[in-house]
């Protein structure tokens, strides 16, 4: 039997964890693959997911049912990863293998196709561009690549966002116009013209 | 549409943020031009290179793992601020500093609050800053019991485990002490213990005509539609059958005849609102809209054919 989600947070405001779970429960699948997007790495995911979580748990007792609590959590989610940063000289070493934990059921890697970008070289150049695309992303400012990932990978509406960073929606269309200009400057070589 | 503004029109269409009006607009544009028509066909090509770069939907393994960490920080987190001095100060503050003289019909209540602790034995050397040491407790006395392995991980030998601790506490008062009914209604809500919960609810059922306070009564509806115990339930709902009828009873009725999983209290909270509502003509539209509900879509046919006749009784 499950609560309603507004009695959940009541119950969850006043300490009950097992009604916060539930909250959780309902939601991180998405939070989640926001921030492994975001880190690119399923270690560092995991420390931001808990920490995300916990400070939700802490700060649920100022929550006064302004936003939706989606949005809430999505806001606590953002700046924990805005102010995230990458732990140095550790297991990203090989970065690739920390992007590809994209092995279908039966361990086979599944192979990247983008339309016009394969090569002769076939998985060489696979490899290479996702390293590339990586590195594209990766050079984005944070506040930049989070709308980048919200829109593109998330499929939220860009006014989402904008309540979700606390903004107006043209600094939203500014931020992702920014992100899409840079990563096609980065990544030309690659793209079907 | 000027060439120059379609350049961000386009980024916009590729996401989907066009209204009907400008997306058509942005069409027709592209028909037309070939320059735009190649911008926005790299546009494609660039979201297609980008989704099949970056990690994909995360498996079920990694979020299980991160729901199991944050499961054992939000215990720590729990007893942290439930610490037995805390609940024990939190006790005393009703009996020494509101305490009024007892009453006559005073009853005795000995709540065990069970306080669930978190201990994580780890033979890795990260992560231990905040568990707490397993014989200072065995020394300290306090009762431990309902011990249950989480998870354990035959090769890393690394395994955590919960456990509850008992603590008894007694308090002394009459059972019309508003602070006697306010831990009451505190261990119906909050006690983890099922046995627990259930004593604190036939203690106010035995003592109903004595009139109760409106948040032991909510508490009692809570028990009664949401706790996980169906003993504790059933208790609740035999409570709340005896108590005197209005909205706030009504709704919670409606809600355990149309959700609860156990059909037998869905059929007896039915009962009790049929018993009700005897002497009044037509039912309002919400009950009559849940017993539509029932009598079409409830799984038990018992319960179809008892709602189905409520409302022709009703309707008349
Ligand atoms: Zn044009």
């Amino acid at each position: 039997m499950s609560l309603p989600e507004q009695e959940l947070v009541i119950k969850a405001k006043s300490g009950d964890y097992r009604a916060f779970e539930e909250l959780v429960y309902a939601y991180d699948r998405r939070v989640f693959a926001t921030i492994y997007r975001f880190t690119g790495d399923p270690d560092d995911a995991k420390d931001l997911y808990q920490d995300i979580f916990i400070r939700a748990f802490r700060g649920l007792k100022n929550f006064e049912f302004k936003s939706s609590f989606s949005t809430w959590l999505y806001r606590i989610a953002i700046n924990v990863c805005l102010t995230y940063k990458a732990k140095t000289g550790h297991r990203r070493t090989d970065s690739l293998d920390a992007y590809q934990d994209d092995e279908d059921e039966s361990g086979t890697r599944t192979q990247f196709k983008a339309e016009g970008a394969v090569s002769p070289e076939g998985s060489y150049l696979n490899s290479e561009i996702k390293d590339r695309v990586k590195d594209a992303v990766n050079c984005l400012s944070p506040r930049l690549k989070m709308v980048f990932i919200l829109k593109h990978f998330e499929g939220y509406k860009i006014r989402e966002i904008a309540d979700m960073l606390e903004t107006k929606e043209g600094t939203i269309k500014k931020y992702l116009f920014e992100a899409v200009h840079s990563l096609r400057n980065d990544l030309q070589s690659y793209l079907r013209n | 549409m000027e060439h120059n503004e379609i350049k961000e029109l386009v980024i916009l269409s590729a996401y989907n943020e066009l209204d009907g009006y400008t997306a058509e607009l942005v069409k027709n544009h592209l028909a037309a031009c070939s320059e735009c028509r190649e911008l926005h066909s790299n546009e494609l090509s660039l979201r297609a290179v980008v989704s099949g770069s970056l990690p994909g939907e995360p498996k079920d393994r990694l979020i299980s793992d991160a729901r199991l960490q944050l499961r054992a920080a939000l215990r720590l987190e729990n007893d942290k601020k439930l610490t037995p001095e805390k609940i024990l100060n939190r006790i005393r503050e009703f009996i020494y500093l509101n305490y009024k003289p007892i009453l006559s019909g005073a009853v005795m209540l000995v709540i065990g609050f069970l306080l669930s602790l978190f201990v994580r034995l780890n033979s890795g050397g990260e992560g231990q800053a905040e568990s707490l040491n397993p014989s200072d407790l065995l020394k300290s006395g306090i009762k431990i019991n309902n011990i249950r392995v989480i998870s354990s991980n035959q090769q890393t030998g690394e395994m955590e485990i919960e456990f509850d601790t008992q603590q008894s506490v007694k308090l002394s008062g009459s059972f019309d002490d508003e602070n006697i009914q306010k831990v009451m209604m505190y261990s119906i809500l909050n006690d983890e213990n099922p046995g627990v919960r259930l004593r604190s609810i036939d203690l106010i059922d035995s003592k109903k005509e004595r009139g109760i306070d409106k948040e032991v009564k909510a508490a009692i509806l809570t028990a009664a539609q949401y706790d996980d115990n169906p003993g504790v339930r059933r208790s609740a709902l035999k409570t709340v059958a005896g108590l005197t009828f209005d909205d706030d009873i009504k709704n919670a009725l409606i809600n355990i005849m149309s959700t609860d999983e156990n059909a037998a209290f869905r059929i007896e909270a039915l009962n009790i609102l049929a018993e009700n509502i005897k002497g009044e003509g037509k039912v309002d539209e919400a009950l009559r809209n849940a017993l539509k509900q029932r009598a079409e879509n409830d799984d038990n046919s018992y319960m179809k054919f008892k709602a189905k006749s409520v409302l022709e009784e009703r309707s008349i």
